[in-house]
């Protein structure tokens, strides 16, 4: 059975369609990414897979449960993108709360853990770091012991170390068997993590594979040497370079088949060093993407 | 139940064991706006006015609870996302509203009571306990229309807006419906508008309830009007956000 379904959804306001005709399945375990620029659609989805948006038309399924139910919400654990502030409320009380609510809660102390917050666990939340407080609502999120998480923008404010314990607590949980949906604008992080990508542009779904079939779709790898050669002249006839750019002895260049230019390139390459042969990053495929407005 | 007593235990720390502005605004302004008219302002004033003047002051900190205490708890919840983590967790909206009611209560029966002892021990009015038992009974009820408005405040009204709008509410009710100097100083026009005020309504029953003296039956039906109009508004407040 499937986690999630969406067939042909639609959303539209007065003068705004922010969803178009998006239809994706996603089954149990799926560690999926949703990106697109802001505007694209990627909250008003999340919202919708949360009930707190109609759709206009099309349907939605999650664990085949009506929305909004409260069978639903022992299931789900939700990551808001905006943290919540509560006056005279300290970060043990709104997790013990919280864990009151549930079936089968993890332990507060195991939470406190998980998100690096023991030592604040008797400080008000007012008091809390903007860091501390994505930690924050990340316990709440799976203190429930969710089998679908939905992390919206979750890394925002967090320092390096516990962005990397985050991430790693991410991957644990889905090889545990979790289904988890995490929108970011940080790609490299989720090129990292999520093995399906479903990238969203003007509302439409324009994307739905892995950053491998990205890649391949894009049909784009990045070469890096060093030489003291001149390049440019070749460069600039060369069909198979789509882009070249130099800065000293620096080269950098954009090629559709890398082995093709290998083989061009045979001669010279004993005098190329620190030759290096990338895939094109997500950050570049996005950026692309975007300029192609 | 445990959704509801799990819900309340949260909100009575955070809102009454914690929250100083309650002890300020609802305990220690009203009396000491009672002891001010009736120890150092009025010396010797009449027991009457002694009782019925600390009645007063207890609408008056009831006032103060729904317009800014009630008002400015759901307006934050709503801002801060706290009632949006209510819908999105298995947490219940309608136990939210009740630990909010429950709450609010005992704010009120913690001022009756502050205001009623200090009759009792400063002023040295003659107040039996079962009369003590009657007017807690009577506050419950008669503060259930003003909650309702209070929550309307909270919820319609902006941020930024909430203080002034409670201020706005608070101190000219609280003129014109008598609860700071006699009604009947009031122009003609004003006194008929303060008699339908909630405020005046609520003084009305809880004085007679005190005194045991008149009948508490006009007022009461008054109150219960506002308690269907409170009750209409809040439902379609209610129903428009959960419709979003």
């Amino acid at each position: 059975m499937a986690v999630i379904e969406l067939q042909h959804v639609t959303k539209k306001y007065a003068t705004l369609v922010a969803n178009k005709d998006i239809s994706i399945t996603i089954q149990p375990g799926e560690l999926v990414g949703l990106i697109g620029e802001n505007g694209a659609g990627k909250s008003t989805l999340i919202k919708q897979l949360l009930g707190l948006e109609h759709v206009t038309s099309g349907q939605i399924n999650i664990f085949d449960s009506q929305l909004g139910t409260p069978k639903l919400r022992q299931l789900v654990g939700v990551m808001q993108q905006t943290d919540m502030v509560i006056r005279n409320v300290k970060v043990n009380d709104i997790l013990q709360w919280a864990h009151a609510l549930y079936q089968h809660p993890l332990a507060v102390n195991e939470v406190l853990k998980i998100t690096d917050l023991a030592a604040q666990k008797n400080q008000y939340i007012t008091e809390l770091s903007g860091g501390q407080l994505r930690r924050l609502s990340f316990g709440l999120a799976i203190i429930g012991q969710p089998q679908l998480l939905l992390l919206d923008e979750p890394t925002v404010g967090m320092d390096v170390l516990n962005r990397k314990r985050f991430w790693d607590y991410v991957r644990q949980l889905q090889q545990a068997g979790t289904t988890i949906i995490v929108t970011s604008h940080y790609l490299d992080e989720i090129a990292d993590t999520v093995n399906r990508l479903l990238i969203l542009k003007h509302g439409q779904l324009t994307f739905d594979g892995t950053l491998i079939e990205l890649q391949q779709q894009i049909n784009k790898t990045v070469i890096d040497f060093e030489s003291a050669q001149q390049l440019g002249t070749a460069f600039n006839t060369d069909q198979n370079i789509l882009n070249w750019y130099q800065l000293g002895n620096h080269y950098k260049v954009e090629v559709t088949n890398s082995d093709e230019w290998l083989q061009t390139y045979a001669e010279q390459l004993p005098a190329f060093t620190g030759l290096q042969i990338k895939a094109t990053s997500l950050t570049e495929i996005m950026t692309n993407m975007l300029e192609e407005k | 139940m445990n959704v509801l007593i799990n819900q309340f235990t949260f909100d009575f720390k955070r809102d009454y064991l914690r929250n100083k502005s309650f002890v300020f605004f609802n305990l220690l302004m009203p009396a000491i706006f009672y002891l001010l008219f009736t120890k150092i302002l009025l010396k010797q004033a009449p027991a009457e006015f002694l009782q019925t003047y600390a009645i007063s002051m207890l609408v008056y900190s009831i006032s103060i609870t729904a317009f800014f205490s009630l008002a400015r708890l759901l307006n934050e919840d709503q801002t801060n996302n706290f009632q949006q983590l209510l819908t999105l967790m298995p947490a219940s909206r309608k136990s939210y509203f009740i630990s909010l009611g429950l709450l609010t209560t005992i704010m009120n029966l913690t001022a009756a009571l502050l205001i009623l002892l200090l009759a009792i021990g400063v002023n040295h009015i003659n107040i039996t306990f079962g009369q003590i038992c009657l007017t807690l009974i009577a506050v419950i009820l008669v503060q259930i229309p003003i909650l309702l408005a209070g929550a309307i405040i909270g919820l319609i009204v902006k941020s930024k807006n909430i203080d002034a709008v409670g201020n706005l509410l608070v101190f000219p009710l609280a003129i014109i419906s008598g609860l700071w100097w006699p009604l009947n100083m009031l122009p003609t026009w004003v006194q008929g508008i303060g008699k339908l005020t909630p405020q005046y309504l609520m003084n009305d029953v809880i004085i007679k309830v005190l005194t045991q003296h008149g009948a508490i039956l006009n007022s009461g039906l008054k109150l219960g009007g506002w308690f269907i109009i409170f009750m209409i508004g809040l439902g379609i407040i209610e129903k428009r956000k959960l419709g979003k």
